[in-house]
């Protein structure tokens, strides 16, 4: 202990030392037994330690909701009855006037043991979004009621919020320049109509309402639907699927 | 998926890495060679200070024309120093002050290296009318601030060396490969400091190497311990490069196909001939042998090195940026 | 190196010269040597994307429900005859997605060529490439998802024989124009399509109008649905109106 504080004290005799070129701090310096060498590795180390733990603090205290599972929306996708038709890549292509080659939902086509089934993917809506922590000018928000929601009008299109999704939920529109994702259709949900991709699904692989809807909170009652890719750490709040295991 | 940072991305880091590394350099010797030689200043210095302001503009209108609508409505450009939480945020932050600081520091280097230079300014008709100015400049302890905003200067270069690791390593699970760690164990990113240790490479490279093969001019003389520190410079890069592929292919998933794509894949000519090859193994036997003989090697095949560290620096942010793969879904 | 009455100061600008060269032949040598191209847009997918709601298609029923109309254009009945379609089989599961879903086209067209630009008039046929099957955008990898890999019974074997049949091209042959004007107990491509591939082993199955679905079929689709939800007259009411 003493002697870091030795280190410290000589450190900042050397800054002085060297602006007012006295001799007597240099003098107090040299008894103090500090090399010039060390105090350059300590520079270095101290500085790079500092940039590398801050980087660990700032993940302590990313964009959250104010609670983290208390979203008020919830959409669920139920794999076993989706057949991989698409109609909701084109309904949400269409709803939100995007390019024809563009949608915000992706479909993922998965074998597993000879069994295919389609994983239809699009923004979790996650409690802890690595998007909005890393987006530079705050236009990616979470809002108080859980939705993830991006402002466009104060993107500025540097796409570190597409490396930062690792549901790769973001889709860079580039006449616009600007780096968009699945709103959850929200004008239409405050007309009481239901998103894009819910009313264009035939088959009733997708359900949405509040969470206190009684047909919406009987199935997230039965524990059947869960939050995808849970390692990830982002606590995906909004949607959730049922897939047969 | 679309992957979006390219070629430009590259080339900002290279030129963030070398500024930072080349000013960081400028500071060390400024600060730790021996005063007696090289009379009042040492052109080792000048490239040092004088090139980081004018490249990382550069890079960072390189940025401005990566960005999407902030490059059609530049005035949105101001928000991005608003929020804290991103480490693209504390990136604006020291870029601006770094860019104008070093600019600084520049100025008065080149001032200080030329007194001629400094006694022209000071002679000026319209400095001399200004009496209280003209009497401050003439009373200017050129040295003694110089090496204030040196220092300033250097704090600042590390920041900038740093945060562009940090940046693209804090995406944590989206992109395994950038996050790769430097022990399983830790959460300390590895990046951070290969991108530390590769500007402070590329930086001596263009001042050591670089003033000493063009000019009459031996750094060994400042410290002669310099090509000791080059060789473990160029080392611990060397280190750094194999731990982060090392970790990253035993890591399984996207970073194992990362590691592959750069090992055998398509980038595998470009990391093997031009990262490895040009950017540690030529160097490293290079300095090795100034080292141990203790003397320099041919002019050309110096500047030849030079370069050649520089090219390498450059290819090696673009491997990295490019074999960034997602995460499996 | 540098000419000797060049000053020592030369140094820093001869280095900037150095640092921009070194960039724009790398932008040369790098992309060269890695294989990149510039970005290309992701092509445009048509597998997975269906024309949203049959409101796209008017233009189609409009012509090909009215005899007249198909009359003005072909001036042959027996090409009528051939083009036409009771709008009854238009109530179905399919029919409901669209023609164009299927037949491409320009369902909102005003002219005839217009309306039959990039036509595909058999859209079951994907010939030895499973991939051009339209029926395949929904109906995903089937030759996979037919097979019960666990414990394959005869049939499962039978089925993936059947879909990885290289003489049959395309899905019609077995599963009838399902899409319009498939009634499966009158309609004769159904028939004939079992015909071809059950009867080859059951030739006691002799009388047609006894063989039932679900002899053959064992929730065949993988949706939870009861074959009569689609093959019967009640079951090809509408479910649900498109808003």
């Amino acid at each position: 202990m003493a002697s870091i504080r030795r280190k410290v004290y000589g450190l900042g005799l050397f800054i002085l030392a060297k602006f007012t070129g006295g001799k007597k701090e240099l003098q107090i310096m040299k008894n103090l037994e500090i090399s010039r060498r060390k105090f350059m590795g300590l520079t270095l180390a101290g500085g790079g330690a500092l940039a590398t733990t801050g980087s660990s603090l700032f993940n302590l205290t990313p964009e959250t909701a104010k609670e983290s599972s208390s979203a008020d929306y919830a959409m669920i996708i139920d794999t076993t009855k989706c057949v991989g038709c698409g109609a909701c890549v084109t309904a949400c292509t269409m709803v939100n006037d995007l390019p024809e080659n563009k949608s915000y939902v992706q479909r993922i086509v998965k074998v597993d043991e000879g069994k295919t089934w389609f994983l239809m993917m699009s923004c979790q809506h996650c409690a802890n979004p690595p998007c909005a922590t890393v987006c530079p000018t705050n236009a990616t928000y979470i809002r108080p009621d859980g939705v993830v929601m991006t402002d466009r009008k104060l993107c500025v299109g540097c796409k570190y919020c597409m490396y930062a999704c690792p549901y790769e939920a973001r889709v860079y529109l580039r006449e616009e320049g600007v780096a968009d994702k699945c709103w959850l259709c929200m004008n239409r949900v405050l007309q009481g109509k239901d998103p894009g991709c819910v009313f264009a699904c035939l088959f009733g692989a997708r359900i949405f309402g509040k969470t206190d809807d009684p047909e919406v909170s009987k199935v997230l009652a039965s524990g059947k639907a869960k939050p995808l890719y849970p390692e990830f750490g982002t606590n995906p709040a909004i949607v959730t699927y049922i897939i047969e295991s | 998926m679309q992957e979006e940072w390219g070629w430009i991305i590259a080339i900002y880091l290279f030129l963030g890495g070398l500024g930072a590394g080349a000013c960081m350099v400028a500071v060390f010797m400024e600060f730790f060679r021996k005063i007696n030689q090289c009379v009042s200043s040492c052109p080792v210095t000048l490239v040092g200070a004088t090139l980081p302001g004018p490249i990382l503009a550069i890079g960072t209108l390189l940025l401005i024309f990566d960005l999407g609508q902030g490059l059609q409505k530049p005035w949105l450009i101001i928000n991005l120093y608003t929020h804290f939480s991103s480490v693209m945020t504390w990136g604006t932050w020291i870029l601006t002050l770094f860019i104008p600081i070093s600019m600084v520091y520049g100025f008065l280097e080149v001032m200080d290296f030329k007194s001629e230079a400094w006694d022209w300014l000071k002679s000026r008709s319209w400095i001399v009318k200004m009496g209280k100015f003209h009497s401050f400049l003439e009373n200017f302890q050129l040295k003694r601030t110089k090496q204030g905003i040196a220092l300033v200067s250097g704090v600042l270069a590390l920041g900038v060396a740093l945060y562009t690791g940090l940046l693209i390593s804090i995406v944590g699970p989206a992109v395994p490969f950038w996050s790769t760690p430097v022990i399983p164990a830790l959460p300390i990113p590895i990046l951070p400091l290969l991108f530390l240790t590769s500007a402070l490479s590329s930086g001596l490279a263009i001042t050591v190497d670089f003033v000493d093969s063009v000019l009459n001019h031996d750094s060994h003389e400042h410290m002669s311990r310099l090509p000791y520190y080059h060789l473990a410079v160029i080392l611990v890069e060397g280190l750094f490069l194999g731990l982060l592929l090392f970790n990253a292919n035993s890591s399984g998933g996207a970073a194992a196909q990362s590691a592959e794509a750069i090992i055998s894949g398509p980038y595998s000519i470009l990391f093997w001939l031009f990262v490895v090859g040009l950017g540690i193994i030529v160097p490293a036997v290079i300095h090795g042998m100034q080292s141990s003989r203790k003397k320099r090697l041919n002019d050309n095949i110096c500047l030849a090195n030079a370069v050649g560290v520089l090219f390498s620096s450059l290819t090696m942010r673009f491997v990295i940026v490019a074999a960034g793969i997602h995460a499996i879904l | 190196m540098i000419p000797k009455k060049w000053p020592d100061w030369t140094i820093s600008p001869i280095a900037f010269a150095v640092i921009i060269v070194l960039i724009l032949l790398g932008s040369i040598v790098v992309p060269i040597v890695s294989g990149i191209s510039p970005k290309d847009e992701p092509p445009i997918i048509k597998k997975g994307m269906i024309r949203f709601g049959s409101m796209k298609s008017q233009a189609c029923v409009d012509c090909h429900t009215n005899k007249d109309a198909l009359m003005d254009v072909a001036n042959n009945s027996a090409t009528v005859d051939e083009v036409f379609i009771d709008p009854v089989y238009l109530t179905g599961y399919h029919a409901q997605l669209g023609c164009s879903t299927c037949h491409l086209g320009n369902g909102e067209a005003k002219t005839f060529g217009e309306a039959h630009t990039n036509l595909l008039i058999a859209p079951s046929y994907y010939g030895d490439s499973r991939v051009e099957s339209m029926c395949i955008t929904c109906h995903g990898e089937i030759s996979k998802r037919s097979i019960n890999t666990i414990e394959p019974t005869i049939h499962d074997e039978f089925l993936d024989v059947r879909h990885k049949d290289p003489s049959i091209d395309r899905c019609s042959t077995c599963h009838g124009q399902v899409a319009h004007g498939s009634d499966p107990f009158t309609e004769n491509s159904h028939i004939t399509g079992i015909q071809t591939t059950c009867h080859t082993c059951h030739a006691n199955f002799n009388d047609q109008s006894k063989l039932m679905c679900q002899d053959c079929h064992n929730n065949p689709h993988d949706m939870e649905a009861d074959c009569n939800d689609c093959h019967s007259v009640e079951g090809w009411a509408i479910k649900s109106t498109v808003e």
